[in-house]
């Protein structure tokens, strides 16, 4: 025995095939026992309201997490080919059409864990009622088009006049159309080496009005229903993900109390500012995009250009949606044409029945901007509200506008 | 890593699914790592029952920092050498009761291995110091690398490596000197 790595190597074998008992009934008890001690501690532990509010004002990693979403690739370890996105998408939709509530357990970038329930509305094309809640006791809720955020450290409740969290399309076959549409759209084919079943990871990446953005969805290949999905800030895919979400359990609906919210009474609710992300701002400020608003108060400008971004969408007017909506301007054609000009001829827009008065407002590094509420009716004779926030800047001492994108989720009016 | 993180999570929201999953998950692991740390392995079930039972009292609490596997591998090897410390002084106090290490749950394995080979090494583990014995075990049983191992033992990484070299080494010539004679 007379080299070191011999003697390594023995012991390894030593160690790995060194007997250990196998009786079930002290390995009952054990697990018995630890069981019994996690309830008795749970119960000595039960704090009064003022001892939790005190816990979670002292907790240092207390904050939000504003949006949700992502996949995590971890569980494929291996693929079999590489291939554009050609995977049969419309084999999906009869799988994911009935689940229009799912249970998901989101990390964010901080490695908070948030636990998260979503209802779609009932066209299951958009979340309706989300409720996040977060280990270190924030919680984030979508309830009648208000998105509500209780920071425990600040005490305070933050609303957003619109669906601000949630899922946009809906966890469906409408999501990886728009998905595999992007780009640098890829789908990968490979194995649950676990479990042995099939699974696509599609990735790709998209500037949208919550800025830059990039994915890797994964979904089983057998019931096509996503597993995970992982989201970052960028449109590389590096870096600390924003979110990842680590399990998804699908219903066909879940009752209300689990969209109950439990938070401490009397906090003060306060308006949320409206950022628009940085890495945005500078595709808002091109002297050739937008229209000019010299004389125009800022309702009249907003009306108009918004009058001009509904007859381009209707028109199916790729260039001039370009023109006025810059961000739109990164977006290839393919996709560009698939969000104004669905296929589904139902979806596309028919009519703007109302264009409505400036309802907030607030400031970029551009310049102001305004929101303003619209409501609009699709040629399947649905009305749908949505807010658009209009972006005004002052470029080369000429006054001008944009349209900078929606604020929030729309949401089906219901008749 | 994300499994252990969820199950965390859940542990420390008082699901007992996650606590049983936890035990199902590691509790092999650590009765080698409890065979191979005890110098009395009739010890080795109630060192698993008291890190367990431990472990469950942290509920609503607990931090993961490092890997699961490693944290738990640690606690183990904390009440593994509480242990040799309490049976060392019994056997100090009478030498005439003093237990020799039993080996006889062997399975295949280690039948297949030599059962002379095994109690050489059982003898020379045995021979080592804690500290030493220790990184060997983590290293080589919990596969935990040196930088986790010296982390959850706040040691540095060098001084981690050195005692599994000097550890190694003491095997070596042990089984050398056995072979000689």
């Amino acid at each position: 025995m007379s080299d070191y790595r011999d003697t390594e190597r023995l012991l390894q074998t030593y160690l790995e095939h060194m007997p250990a008992p196998q009786g079930t009934e002290t390995n009952a008890r054990a697990l018995a026992d630890a069981l019994t001690a996690m309830q008795r501690r749970k119960q000595q532990t039960v704090p009064s309201g003022r001892e939790i509010w005190r816990t979670i004002m002292k907790s240092t990693t207390a904050r939000l997490a504003a949006a949700v979403i992502v996949v995590a690739v971890l569980f494929v370890t291996f693929f079999g080919k590489l291939t554009q996105p050609a995977w049969a998408l419309d084999q999906a939709i009869k799988a994911m059409q009935k689940y229009k509530a799912c249970n998901v357990t989101v990390i964010d970038s901080s490695g908070l864990m948030f636990d998260c329930w979503a209802k779609a509305e009932p066209s299951g094309e958009l979340s309706d009622e989300v409720v996040l809640k977060g280990t270190n006791g924030a919680v984030v809720w979508v309830k009648d088009n208000k998105t509500y955020y209780y920071d425990p450290q600040k005490n305070t409740v933050e609303m957003d006049d619109a669906k601000t969290a949630g899922f946009s399309p809906w966890l469906g076959p409408e999501l990886f159309e728009l998905v595999s549409k992007a780009d640098d759209a890829r789908t990968v084919f490979g194995k649950d080496p676990t479990t042995g079943r099939g699974r696509v990871v599609m990735t790709g990446s998209l500037t949208t009005a919550f800025g830059p953005t990039s994915w890797s969805i994964e979904f089983d290949e057998g019931t096509k229903l996503p597993i995970s999905y992982t989201q970052w800030d960028n449109t590389r895919r590096s870096g600390t993900p924003k979110c990842s979400i680590v399990k998804i359990t699908y219903f066909e609906d879940l009752p209300d109390s689990f969209f109950a919210v439990d938070i401490p009474q009397n906090i003060p609710y306060t308006a949320k500012p409206i950022v628009l992300p940085e890495a945005n701002i500078a595709l808002l400020a091109n002297p050739d995009h937008g229209i000019r608003t010299e004389g125009l108060t800022h309702d009249q400008a907003a009306r108009h250009i918004l009058e001009q971004v509904y007859k381009a969408s209707m028109a199916g007017d790729l260039q001039m949606m370009r023109k006025l909506c810059p961000l739109t301007a990164t977006w290839n054609e393919e996709l560009l044409r698939a969000v104004i000009v669905p296929d589904e001829e139902g979806k596309r827009l028919a009519e703007v029945l109302e264009i409505g008065m400036v309802c907030r407002e607030g400031t970029s590094r551009l310049g102001p901007f305004v929101v303003v509420p619209t409501r609009l009716k699709t040629k399947d004779g649905r009305v749908w509200d949505e807010k658009q926030i209009v972006q005004f800047r002052q470029i080369e001492g000429k006054e001008s506008c944009v349209v900078y994108g929606p604020y929030g989720i729309p949401s089906e009016v219901k008749q | 890593m994300i499994e252990d993180r969820v199950l965390v999570w859940r542990f420390n929201r008082g699901d007992s699914a996650a606590l049983c999953r936890i035990y199902e998950k590691y509790r092999a692991c650590l009765l080698k790592v409890a065979a191979a740390l005890l110098n009395d392995r009739s010890g080795i079930e109630d060192v698993l029952h008291d890190v367990f039972v431990d472990f469950a009292q942290t509920v609503g609490r607990f931090q993961l920092k490092g890997s699961l596997k490693g944290y738990l591998s640690i606690c183990v090897a904390n009440r593994a050498r509480d242990r040799n410390r309490v049976m060392q002084r019994r056997s100090s106090a009478s030498l005439d009761e003093a237990t020799p290490r039993q080996t006889d749950f062997g399975g295949p394995e280690h039948i297949a291995m030599g059962r002379e080979t095994a109690a050489r090494l059982d003898a020379a583990m045995a021979g080592l110091p804690d500290e030493q014995r220790e990184i060997i075990v983590l290293h080589l049983q919990s596969k935990l690398p040196f930088r986790e191992v010296a982390e959850l033992r706040c040691i540095s990484i060098n001084t981690a490596m050195s005692r599994y070299r000097y550890g190694l080494e003491k095997i070596r010539s042990a089984l050398d000197g056995e072979l000689e004679a």
